[in-house]
C-alpha cells in the first residue's frame, strides 16, 4: 500500500513541476521569443496582400486557413536549418545578437548601437584571418580605412617606421618570430612601447628584452596587447613566420 | 522507476569499467619528454598525456595510426609540428579543443615569469 502512494506522490510532483517550468517560460530563452516576433513582423505583410486579393464572401474563411497555414509556415521558418534567415546568432552572454538577415536589426541592445550583429558585419566584407575574426592587418594593408590620426587637427601625423626585427624562439623546432614595426607604428606611437609609464615594454635595442613565450602567455611582452587588443595568441603562425635554419649536425 | 534506476546504474558500471580496462592495459597518463633541453630553454617542463581522459571523447582510431605511432615516446611532437596542426595541434589548435597558448594545460613546471 504505501509505496503505491509514495509512486502516486513523485508522479503528482514530477507533474506539477513539469508544469510550473512550462508556464514560467523557463523553455523559451529571450532571445528566442525576440526573434520569433520578428519572423512574425517580417511576414504580417505577406499575408495582408494575400487576404486583399479574396472576395468578400469567402474572406473570412480564407482568412481563417491562411491564418492557420500562416502559423504552420512561421514554426516550419524557425527550425527550417536550410534556411538563412532562420539562424540565430547568440552573444557571448546568451542573448540573441542577431539573425541570419542583415536587414533586420537583432535586438534592442544592436538597435541602440550597443551590440553586434553577425549577419550585417558578414556583408560588410571586411577581410577574414583563420579563425574569422576581422583582419585589421590586412585592412590597413588593401587601405579599406582612413583613421583620422588625431582629434587636434593641428597634430602633425609621422608615417609608419618600416624595420622588420627577426626574434629568435629558443629551442630547434618553433619557427623564429618576425616583429614589424610598420603596422605597429601605423597604429602606436612609439612611446607606447619604448617608453612606457611604469617601464617600457620594449628597450630599444635588438635583443635585449629576454622575452619568453610563456611570459608572453602570461600578459608580457607581445601579451600586453595581442589577446586583449590586437590579434589573439591562439594564431601562432601570424608571428612565428620565419623558418628556422636547417639544424647543423 | 526500477527501470531507470537499472539503466543509470547500468550506465555508471560501463563508464567505470571503461576507465578501468584502460588503466589495465597501461593507457593511463603518458609521460611525453623527448625534448628536456628544449623545454629547459623555454621554461616548461615534461607533458603528461592523459589517456583516459581523452578517450572519453574520442575513439582510439582517431588518433592511432594517423597521427600518433601507437608506442611511447614514437612520435617527435614539437611545437613547430603542434602550432603547423600537426600531433596534438590537430585539434588544439582553439577549434576542436583548447589552444596553444594554454602552455601550462600540458606542460608541467612552467616558470612564472614575474
Ligand atoms: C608595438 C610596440 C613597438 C612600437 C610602437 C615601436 N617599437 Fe621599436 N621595437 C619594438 C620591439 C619588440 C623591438 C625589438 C626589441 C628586441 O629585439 O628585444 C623594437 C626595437 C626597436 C629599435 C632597435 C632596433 C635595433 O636594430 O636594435 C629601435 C631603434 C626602435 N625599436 C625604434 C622605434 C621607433 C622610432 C618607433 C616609433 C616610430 C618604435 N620603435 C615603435 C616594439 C615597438
Ligand atoms: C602596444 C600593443 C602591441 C604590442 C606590445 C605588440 N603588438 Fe603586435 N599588433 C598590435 C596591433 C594593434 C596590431 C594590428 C591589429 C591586429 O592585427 O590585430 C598588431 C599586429 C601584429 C602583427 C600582424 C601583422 C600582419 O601583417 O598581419 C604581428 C605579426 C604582430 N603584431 C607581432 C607582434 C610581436 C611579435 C610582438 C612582440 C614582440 C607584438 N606584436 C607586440 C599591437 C601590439
Ligand atoms: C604576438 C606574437 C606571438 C604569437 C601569436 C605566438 N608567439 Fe610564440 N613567440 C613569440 C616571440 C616574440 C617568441 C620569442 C621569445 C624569445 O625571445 O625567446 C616566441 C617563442 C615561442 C616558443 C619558443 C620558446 C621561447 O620562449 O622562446 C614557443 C614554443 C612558442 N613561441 C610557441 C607558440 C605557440 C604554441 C603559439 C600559438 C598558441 C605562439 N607561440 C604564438 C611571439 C608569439
Ligand atoms: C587524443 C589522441 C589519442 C586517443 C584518442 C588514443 N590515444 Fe593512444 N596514444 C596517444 C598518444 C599521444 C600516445 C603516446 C605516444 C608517444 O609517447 O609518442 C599514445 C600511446 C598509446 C599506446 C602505447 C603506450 C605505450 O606505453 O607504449 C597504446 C597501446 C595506445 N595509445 C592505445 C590506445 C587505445 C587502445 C586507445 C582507445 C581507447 C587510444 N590509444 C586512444 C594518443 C591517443
Ligand atoms: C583527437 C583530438 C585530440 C588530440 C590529437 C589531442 N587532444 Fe587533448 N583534448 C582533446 C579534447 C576534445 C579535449 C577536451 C576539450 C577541452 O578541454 O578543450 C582535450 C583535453 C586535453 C587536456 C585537458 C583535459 C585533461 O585533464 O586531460 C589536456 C592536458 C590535453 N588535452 C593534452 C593533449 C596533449 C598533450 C596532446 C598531444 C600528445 C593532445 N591533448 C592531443 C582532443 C585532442
Ligand atoms: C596540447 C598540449 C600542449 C600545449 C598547449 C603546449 N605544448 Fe609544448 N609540447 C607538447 C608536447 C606533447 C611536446 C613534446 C614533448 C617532448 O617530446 O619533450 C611539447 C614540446 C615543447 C617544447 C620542446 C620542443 C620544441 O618544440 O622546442 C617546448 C619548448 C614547448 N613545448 C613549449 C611550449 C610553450 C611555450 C607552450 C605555450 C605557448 C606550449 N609548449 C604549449 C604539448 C603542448
Amino acid at each position: 500500500m504505501r509505496s503505491i502512494y509514495k509512486n502516486k506522490l513523485y508522479l503528482t510532483l514530477a507533474l506539477v513541476i513539469g508544469f510550473a517550468l512550462l508556464f514560467s517560460g523557463f523553455v523559451l530563452p529571450d532571445g528566442v521569443a525576440e526573434a520569433k516576433e520578428l519572423t512574425a513582423k517580417k511576414n504580417a505583410p505577406i499575408m495582408l496582400a494575400a487576404a486583399k486579393k479574396d472576395t468578400k464572401k469567402k474572406a473570412t474563411k480564407r482568412k481563417k486557413a491562411t491564418e492557420r497555414r500562416a502559423t504552420k509556415k512561421k514554426a516550419a521558418n524557425i527550425v527550417d536549418p536550410t534556411d538563412p534567415t532562420s539562424v540565430l546568432y547568440l552573444d557571448t552572454a546568451g542573448k540573441l545578437a542577431g539573425i541570419g538577415d542583415p536587414n533586420v536589426p537583432a535586438s534592442a541592445s544592436v538597435k541602440a548601437g550597443l551590440g553586434w550583429h553577425p549577419a550585417a558585419l558578414e556583408a560588410t566584407g571586411l577581410p577574414k584571418d583563420r579563425y574569422g575574426l576581422i583582419d585589421w592587418a590586412a585592412i590597413v594593408r588593401k587601405n579599406m580605412i582612413k583613421p583620422r590620426h588625431s582629434i587636434n587637427p593641428n597634430d602633425s601625423e609621422m608615417p609608419p617606421m618600416d624595420l622588420d626585427i627577426i626574434i629568435k624562439a629558443k629551442g630547434d623546432y618553433v619557427n623564429d618570430v618576425k616583429y614589424p614595426h610598420w603596422i605597429h607604428t601605423y597604429w602606436l606611437k612609439c612611446e607606447v612601447c619604448h617608453a612606457t609609464k611604469g617601464g617600457a615594454i620594449f628597450i630599444p635595442a635588438r635583443g635585449s628584452n629576454n622575452m619568453t613565450m610563456v611570459g608572453i602567455v602570461q600578459g608580457k611582452w607581445c601579451g600586453r596587447c595581442h589577446g586583449k587588443v590586437a590579434f589573439p595568441l591562439t594564431d601562432c603562425q601570424r608571428c612565428h613566420t620565419v623558418p628556422k635554419k636547417p639544424l647543423k649536425k | 522507476m526500477k527501470l531507470i534506476l537499472t539503466v543509470v546504474i547500468a550506465t555508471f558500471i560501463a563508464i567505470i569499467a571503461q576507465t578501468g580496462s584502460l588503466q589495465a592495459a597501461g593507457l593511463g597518463d603518458i609521460e611525453i619528454d623527448n625534448h628536456a633541453e628544449s623545454k629547459k630553454e623555454a621554461g616548461v617542463g615534461t607533458v603528461i598525456y592523459t589517456h583516459t581522459q581523452h578517450a572519453k571523447r574520442t575513439k582510439c582510431a582517431t588518433c592511432h595510426p594517423s597521427i600518433f605511432k601507437k608506442e611511447k615516446g614514437a612520435n617527435q611532437i614539437n611545437m613547430g609540428a603542434n602550432m603547423q596542426g600537426e600531433y596534438c595541434g590537430a585539434c588544439h589548435n582553439g577549434m576542436m579543443a583548447f589552444p596553444m597558448f594554454h602552455c601550462d594545460k600540458c606542460h608541467t613546471d612552467v616558470i612564472q615569469v614575474k
